[in-house]
């Protein structure tokens, strides 16, 4: 009788499970901004690897939700013992959205190409080291390197390495064709871009939706209407506080909150003055409060870091506490630098306007010190001038903005890089970390790293940016981090 | 007549230049790179640089702009750098919902308006008029942003009654009516409350001319000496503000198109600043201003028609 009765409680939650995923239905997701292609190898926007990024588009591996590099059209790999070939078995059976057959031969255009910094690939420095790639068949591909690169696999995991069919460049930005459980229907300019399941997907049962739409609404207020009057069914990323305290208290809807790799950065001018003094950018550290900033800007939202690394990434270490709250100690430090009462620190403070958050932060941070007597001139300027003037030009003294890239330390190696922070011993770590063949080591210096940078006190680190996204209740499988920007809708269902 | 619609084409015809002109110089002047905004923050140098010579910004700004009048002049407007297909075809697509959308709002603003202005007129200083002249101040000094989440609040998440936003094309006429339902209120109830002001003022200086009182003294009745005789000499008024109005709700469009997440000319203008795609904005900038343009000669034209002893020398 007891087997009997715990078989039936086995059956009754299989037929549970399989019922919770009835296939079918369609979803609409609401994002803040429109991608300017379509091709995440043709343009570094975060936007279109949140709409294509394995839904639509796949490389030879993939991030999951933990962040962990699985297979994708990569059934299989080998790393040689040293660490210069990768061999890669493919996938058989797999077909683009055009009816074309996946072969090595794809594999191979692309990452010729992507390492080709004439052939408008973006980042070929992700695939600088690739000295030769053989096919020696229609289902293995071997990459040989001319040195060992710790990052490698991770390359290959991004955005920028997803393979489309070979000879199609130009047509996948705007109609990007690729191997992903959705194919591309259709981009409305100003409106959305829509998907629909792609029959002949190479994993049985997948995906479970029919449709997804992604709709473009730049208007958070908007946003939060359209979700609660059912025109949307969820807020794909970016919901600010006080729309997402909204969404706890309704019953149809649902919140989730996790982790991003975003660093939010008040960046300082490391070659320009005052922040080319070290003792004024500590300065900065002890003056900002970053728990004020996460419990009474954020309500909350965020954790608080203290270098150029995200909590949920890979050999991450906590230094937060470095540099804690002391109005006395910035004052001392402002001091010794020349600062004080008859001559008050005084810079401008260059907001990015389209960023919510990091505004937001921004104008708090300015409040902050303005209590240690520093002024810091608020200016508030649109994308496209803050990308030629402070990233570009490095024309600025103090700015914040949100590094949204996974595992990207490597920014301070670039003495050229807007912080225009030039340390030889940082770049030879940074060089010596991408060239170990020992995980162990490799993640001693990543950790050598994040410590130099704080010490330095190149930048302030003031929170991991959080993931907040709002859902009407019924939306299940939902990715409740962001390891890497992507509103993943590959294992999504409705529950009815 | 024919000398003087000739001489304001003219002039419509050098306003519109100058606006290219101002607007490119405006462009040039507030930093930004398109081809930074499309490679995004990391590009390569070497693919920015390929992009910026395929779009012609490696050219003087002053050349680029001439080769655009020239391209204008043979009725190309150019490619969308944001969007890479024709600027005609994009903002073709997008006054299909603008143009609707303001001439809606306007009939609406322009009905409330005669109707609550008249009646406020009729009974001046009375507690009708005392309530629709608040209807008109409450009307004028909300921001239409804060309406349309209002409406979205009220009729879209309580009552489930309207869409909340978004346009489904005009496939279906009832469905896109229905979408634009909210926003045609939103523009218009704001526009109508200045109208009802305009109404109202120019009506009650009419009511106090002296061929009312003929027409009063007369024994015709009241609404008969309103609608009849004083109406029509109050409209000159009327059709001025009329005619600026029809700039004022494009520009009010830009917000309440975002508000209600419409694909319109407004998002696309807002889009085209940010993305700095020069041809997108000074094609719309150019559309724009003919519009404007030909409205407020249409309003000249039609004073003659509504006062006769308008000449037009």
């Amino acid at each position: 009788m007891r087997y009997l009765c715990l078989s039936l409680v086995i059956l009754v939650s299989l037929v549970g499970v399989t019922w919770a995923q009835t296939p079918g239905g369609s979803l609409t997701v609401a994002i803040l901004g429109e991608p300017p292609v379509l091709d995440p190898t043709a343009s570094t926007s975060m936007e279109i690897a949140r709409v294509f990024y394995d839904n639509v588009l796949q490389g030879l591996v993939k991030f999951n939700v933990k962040g962990e590099i699985i297979p994708a059209l990569a059934e299989s790999w080998k790393i040689s013992p040293g660490g210069l070939t990768y061999t890669f078995a493919l996938r058989q059976n797999v077909k683009f959205h055009d009816g074309s057959a996946f072969t090595a031969q794809d594999v191979l255009f692309k990452f010729e190409r992507a390492r080709d910094a004439k052939s408008g690939h973006m980042h070929p420095a992700y695939y600088r080291d690739i000295t030769k790639i053989e096919t020696p068949n229609a289902t293995t591909v071997v990459f040989r390197l001319k040195q060992p690169n710790s990052e490698f696999m991770m390359n290959l995991a991004r955005p920028e390495s997803i393979i489309g069919p070979k000879n199609r460049v130009e047509e996948q930005k705007t109609h990007p064709i690729g191997t992903g459980p959705f194919k591309f229907v259709a981009w409305e300019r100003g409106v959305g871009i829509r998907l629909e399941k792609f029959g002949q997907y190479y994993v049985r049962g997948r995906p479970y939706l029919d449709r997804v739409t992604f709709r473009f609404v730049p208007d958070q207020g908007a946003q939060l209407a359209a979700l609660r009057a059912g025109d949307l069914d969820v807020l794909g990323v970016g919901v600010i506080p006080e729309n997402a305290l909204f969404v706890q208290q309704d019953a149809n809807l649902k919140l989730i909150t996790g982790t991003t790799t975003t660093e939010i950065t008040v960046g300082m001018n490391n070659a320009r003055p005052p922040f080319d003094d070290v003792r004024v950018r500590r300065a900065m550290q002890y003056a900002v409060n970053k728990d004020e900033l996460v419990r009474a800007v954020m309500m909350g939202f965020g954790t608080k870091i203290g270098s150029h690394r995200s909590p949920g990434e890979w050999c991450y270490v906590d230094l937060s506490g470095m540099y804690l709250p002391d109005a006395a100690r910035a004052r001392a430090l402002l001091s010794e630098a020349g600062y004080g009462p008859d001559n008050p620190l005084s810079f401008t403070f260059t907001l990015a306007a389209p960023y919510p958050y990091e505004r937001r932060i921004g104008e708090a941070i300015s409040a902050q010190l303005a209590r240690v007597g520093v002024r810091a001139r608020i200016e508030v300027v649109e994308w496209a001038t803050w990308l030629s003037r402070v990233f570009r030009g490095a024309d600025y003294q103090m700015t914040i903005i949100g590094h949204s890239e996974p595992n990207d330390i490597g920014i301070y190696a670039n003495p050229d890089y807007y912080f225009r922070y030039n340390n030889t011993r940082f770049q030879e770590t940074f060089s010596e970390y991408q060239r170990i063949n020992d995980t162990k080591r490799a993640c001693d210096l990543m950790k050598d790293l994040q410590r130099m940078l704080a010490e330095d006190a190149v930048n302030v680190w003031v929170m991991n940016g959080p993931y907040v996204s709002a859902l009407r209740r019924n939306v299940m499988g939902w990715w409740t981090d962001q390891p890497t920007p992507s509103m993943n809708v590959t294992e999504v269902y409705l529950q009815r | 007549m024919g000398g003087f619609v000739a001489q304001r084409l003219l002039g419509a015809a050098l306003t519109i230049l100058l606006a290219t002109v101002l607007v490119f110089s405006a462009l040039l002047l507030v930093s930004g790179d398109p081809a930074q905004t499309i490679l995004g923050l990391e590009a390569n140098p070497d693919a920015l640089q390929a992009l910026r010579h395929s779009l012609g910004l490696d050219l003087p700004p002053a050349q680029r702009y001439v080769e655009w009048l020239g391209r204008v002049v043979r009725g190309n407007l150019g490619m969308s750098i944001r969007y890479g297909k024709p600027v005609a075809e994009l903002i073709a697509a997008r006054l299909s919902l603008t143009i609707p959308l303001v001439f809606m709002s306007m009939a609406l603003a322009a009905s409330i308006g005669t109707l609550l202005g008249s009646v406020a007129a009729r009974h001046g200083g009375m507690p009708l008029d005392l309530a629709v002249s608040g209807f008109a101040l409450t009307g004028l000094v909300l921001p239409s942003f804060w309406v349309g989440l209002m409406m979205i609040l009220f009729f879209s998440v309580r009552l489930h009654a309207l869409p909340s936003g978004g346009f489904p094309g005009w496939e279906s006429l009832g469905r896109a009516l229905l979408h634009l339902l909210l926003p045609v209120l939103t523009l218009g109830l704001a526009r109508a409350a200045l109208m009802t002001r305009i109404v109202r003022g120019s009506l009650l200086d009419v009511l106090h001319e002296d061929y009312v009182r003929t027409a009063r003294a007369k024994g015709l009745a009241e609404r008969h000496v309103v609608y009849r005789h004083a109406l029509r000499n109050a409209a000159i008024p009327v059709v001025t503000v009329l005619g600026l109005e029809f700039a004022q709700l494009l520009t009010a469009a830009i917000v309440v198109e975002s508000v209600f997440a419409l694909p319109g000319l407004g998002t696309l203008v807002l889009t085209g600043i940010e993305a700095r795609d020069y041809p997108l904005v000074q094609g719309i900038v150019l559309v724009l201003a003919g519009m404007i343009v030909f409205i407020n000669v249409l309003t000249d034209v039609l004073y003659g028609f509504l006062d006769p002893r308008i000449t037009y020398a």
